[in-house]
C-alpha cells in the first residue's frame, strides 16, 4: 500500500453551518504537508474526514483508488493512523498498555514480533521509554501527548495524521516531535499535521495547507503560501514575514512597540 | 501485571468453590461436607458411601440449596459483567446498573408485571417485562448522560436519580394500585432475595450470565480502545456505534435476568470490578473473566450470611450487599478526593 490520499471538494455540514466547503487535500507518500488556519477553520474536521470517520456531505477521499468511506472500520484504521487532540484514558492504563493498543488494528494479521518491534520503536521515537511502567491517568498533558503519538506510530500506518502534535509540549520535545513526522515522511509515509506555529510549520513541512473559515485560502511550499498579504487576511493580524533557517519564512505577528 | 491475572482467578474460583460448599453445608440443618460431596458424585453416576441415605437429606439439598446456590452464581456474575460493561462503554467507573436506575427500571417492569396479574401467563412474563425496563432505562441514561463519549459524573449520578425517582414512583403507583398478595410480592422482590429459587429459573440466570460473560470476553479489547475516548477508538478500527449499542442489549439483558428472579441486589456491579481493577488493573479480558467469578463469590458469600446469621430468619440480600457495598463506595470517593480533588 502506497497511502497516496486524495480528497475533492470536501463539505460538512455541522448543525447547518458549514465546516469544510469544498476542500481538496492531497497527501503524497514521502511528503509532509502542514494544515495551518485560525481555530474554527475547520481544520480537525478535516482530518476525521479524510481519516474516513465523519462521512461528508459532498466530496470524496481516494485512498489507493479507493473511497476510505466505503472502506470497513478496520481496515481504515490500518491505512490511517490519526493523532487526536484528547488525550486523557478513562481507566488507568498502563503507558506500554496504551502503545499498545496502537497494534489493534493488526491483531491476527501481525506476529508478536512484528507487534514488539513496532511498539519498541514506537516509544523510542516518541521518547516515553521512561514512563512505560507508569500509569497514562498520573501523566502530565505534554507527557499523555507523547504517550498518545507512540502509539499512532505504533499503528504503523503509511498515512499519519497529527492534530496539532506540538500543543502541550516543551520546547525541545516540539522539535523532537517534528523531527519524528518528518522522519516518517521521509521513510516514505504520507504525513500531515494540523499546526498552529507558522514558523515551526514553515521549517519542518514540504507543503502547507491554510484553511480559511472552512475554505482553501492557499496550498503550496511554504514561501509560497506564508506571504504577508496571505497570513494578513486570513489570520486578520499584520505580521512580518522573515528569513529563518534554510530560506524558509518565519512569520511574526506585528507588535506594538516592539 | 500479567502474571497476576490467572493466580487472580484461580483464586477467585477456589474461595467460590469453597463457599459453594459451605452454602451447601450451613443452614438451618447442617448437612457434613462428606455427604454434599457425596450427594454431588451419585448424581453423576459415581456411587460411594458417603452419599446421604436420609430423604429429607436429599431433598434439602437437591430441592433448597443447590438451586439456590446456582442462581447466586448466575445473579453474581450477571450483575458484576453488566457493571464493567456499563463502565466500559460509559467511560466512567460509577457506572452501574444500581446507581444509574437499570436495575429500577427493571424493577418497575417486573412490577407492574406483578400488579397488572400477566405475570400469571408464566414466569417469562415478568423477566420479559424487567428486561424491557432496564433496556428502557439504560437508553434513557445513555442517551441523557453522554458527551463526547464520556458521560461526566456529575451528569450520570443525576441522570440516575432521576430514573430511580420515576422508577420509584412507578412501584409505589403499582404498590398502590394492586392487591395485597401483589404488594407483598413485589415489596419481598424489592428487597432482593435468592429464597425459594427454583431449577429452571436458576438455569436460565446462571446461562443467561455464562453467554453474556463469554460475548462481552469477545469484546474485551474494543473496550479497551474505547477507554481512549470515542474518536481515537475509531480510528483505531472499532466500530463504535454498533459496540455500544451491542453492550447496552447485553447489559439489558443480564441485568434483566438476574434482577427478573430475585430483586434489586445493589453495588454488585460496581464493587466487584473496582476490586478487580485495584489488583489486575484496567484490562478488559482479565476484568470481564474476573468481575464474572468475583460477582458469583460476593453474591453466594452474602447470600449464606444473609439466610444464616440470624437463625430461623431469612434476610434479603439486596440489604446485605448495600450495606457492604455503601462503604466502599464512599471508600472510593475518599481516595478520588484525596487524589485529584473529587470527581468532575
Amino acid at each position: 500500500m502506497s497511502g497516496a490520499l486524495r480528497a475533492m471538494g470536501l463539505t460538512v455540514r455541522v448543525g447547518g453551518r458549514e465546516v469544510l466547503q469544498g476542500v481538496d487535500l492531497e497527501l503524497a507518500p514521502g511528503r509532509f504537508t502542514a494544515i495551518l488556519g485560525p481555530n474554527g477553520a475547520g481544520k480537525s474536521t478535516l482530518l476525521d474526514t479524510v481519516a474516513g470517520t465523519r462521512t461528508p456531505q459532498a466530496g470524496e477521499v481516494i485512498v489507493d483508488g479507493e473511497r476510505v468511506h466505503d472502506r470497513s472500520h478496520a481496515e481504515r484504521s490500518r491505512l490511517i493512523g490519526v493523532l487526536t487532540q484528547q488525550n486523557a484514558v478513562s481507566f488507568p492504563f498502563l503507558v506500554e498498555e496504551v502503545v499498545a493498543m496502537g497494534r489493534a488494528p493488526w491483531a491476527r494479521l501481525s506476529g508478536a514480533e512484528e507487534d514488539d518491534a513496532a511498539i519498541s520503536a514506537a516509544i523510542r521515537d516518541a521518547d516515553v521509554g521512561h514512563l512505560v511502567g507508569r500509569r497514562l491517568t498520573e501523566l502530565s498533558g505534554g507527557e499523555r501527548a507523547r504517550v498518545s503519538l507512540a502509539r499512532v506510530l505504533a499503528q504503523a500506518t503509511p498515512i499519519v495524521l497529527l492534530d496539532e502534535p506540538t500543543a502541550a509540549l516543551d520546547l525541545k520535545h516540539q522539535e523532537a516531535v517534528m523531527g519524528v513526522a518528518l522522519g516518517l515522511a521521509r521513510a516514505g509515509r504520507a504525513v500531515a499535521a494540523v499546526l498552529h506555529d507558522l514558523s515551526l510549520a514553515a521549517a519542518y513541512a514540504d507543503r502547507i495547507v491554510l484553511l480559511d473559515h472552512g475554505r482553501l485560502a492557499a496550498a503550496g511550499a511554504p514561501a509560497d503560501v506564508l506571504t504577508a498579504a496571505t497570513v494578513q487576511s486570513v489570520y486578520d493580524l499584520p505580521v512580518e514575514i522573515g528569513a529563518g533557517p534554510n530560506g524558509r519564512p518565519s512569520v511574526t505577528p506585528r507588535r506594538q512597540g516592539a | 501485571m500479567r502474571a497476576r491475572a490467572p493466580l487472580l482467578i484461580a483464586g477467585l474460583a477456589l474461595a467460590l468453590l469453597l463457599v459453594v460448599l459451605a452454602s451447601a453445608v450451613l443452614g438451618q440443618a447442617q448437612i457434613p461436607p462428606s455427604e454434599v460431596i457425596g450427594s454431588l458424585l451419585r448424581s453423576v453416576g459415581i456411587p460411594n458411601g458417603w452419599a446421604p441415605d436420609d430423604r429429607l437429606t436429599e431433598a434439602t439439598l437437591w430441592v433448597v440449596r443447590f438451586p439456590r446456590i446456582l442462581m447466586g452464581i448466575g445473579v453474581g456474575a450477571a450483575l458484576a459483567v453488566a457493571g464493567a460493561v456499563m463502565q466500559a462503554i460509559f467511560g466512567n467507573p460509577l457506572a452501574e446498573p444500581g446507581i444509574v436506575g437499570v436495575s429500577s427500571g427493571a424493577a418497575l417492569g417486573a412490577a407492574l408485571a406483578i400488579a397488572l396479574g400477566v405475570a400469571a401467563i408464566g414466569g417469562w412474563v415478568v423477566a420479559a417485562l424487567a428486561f424491557a425496563g432496564g433496556l428502557g432505562a439504560t437508553l434513557l441514561v445513555y442517551l441523557i448522560s453522554r458527551s463526547n463519549g464520556r458521560a461526566e459524573v456529575v451528569t450520570l449520578i443525576l441522570t440516575g436519580i432521576a430514573i430511580n425517582a420515576a422508577a420509584g414512583a412507578g412501584i409505589a403507583f403499582a404498590l398502590f394500585a394492586t392487591d395485597s398478595a401483589s404488594r407483598e410480592q413485589i415489596v419481598f422482590w424489592q428487597l432482593g432475595s435468592l429464597n425459594g429459587t427454583l431449577w429452571p429459573n436458576a438455569l436460565l440466570v446462571a446461562g443467561v450470565a455464562v453467554a453474556g460473560t463469554v460475548v462481552a470476553r469477545t469484546q474485551a479489547r474494543r473496550y479497551d480502545l474505547l477507554a481512549l475516548g470515542e474518536r481515537n477508538a475509531r480510528h483505531l478500527g472499532v466500530h463504535v456505534d454498533a459496540l455500544r449499542l451491542g453492550s447496552i442489549l447485553l447489559v439489558a439483558l443480564v441485568t434483566g435476568a438476574a434482577v427478573a428472579f430475585c430483586g434489586i441486589i445493589s453495588f454488585v456491579g460496581l464493587v466487584v470490578p473496582h476490586l478487580i481493577r485495584l489488583i489486575a488493573g484496567p484490562g478488559h479480558r482479565t476484568l470481564i473473566t474476573a468481575s464474572a467469578v468475583g460477582g458469583a463469590l460476593l453474591v453466594v458469600g452474602a447470600d449464606l450470611i444473609a439466610r444464616t446469621a440470624i437463625a430461623g430468619a431469612d434476610l434479603p440480600i439486596g440489604v446485605l450487599t448495600s450495606l457492604l457495598g455503601a462503604p466502599v463506595f464512599l471508600g472510593l470517593l475518599a481516595r478520588q478526593r484525596r487524589s485529584s480533588g473529587g470527581w468532575a
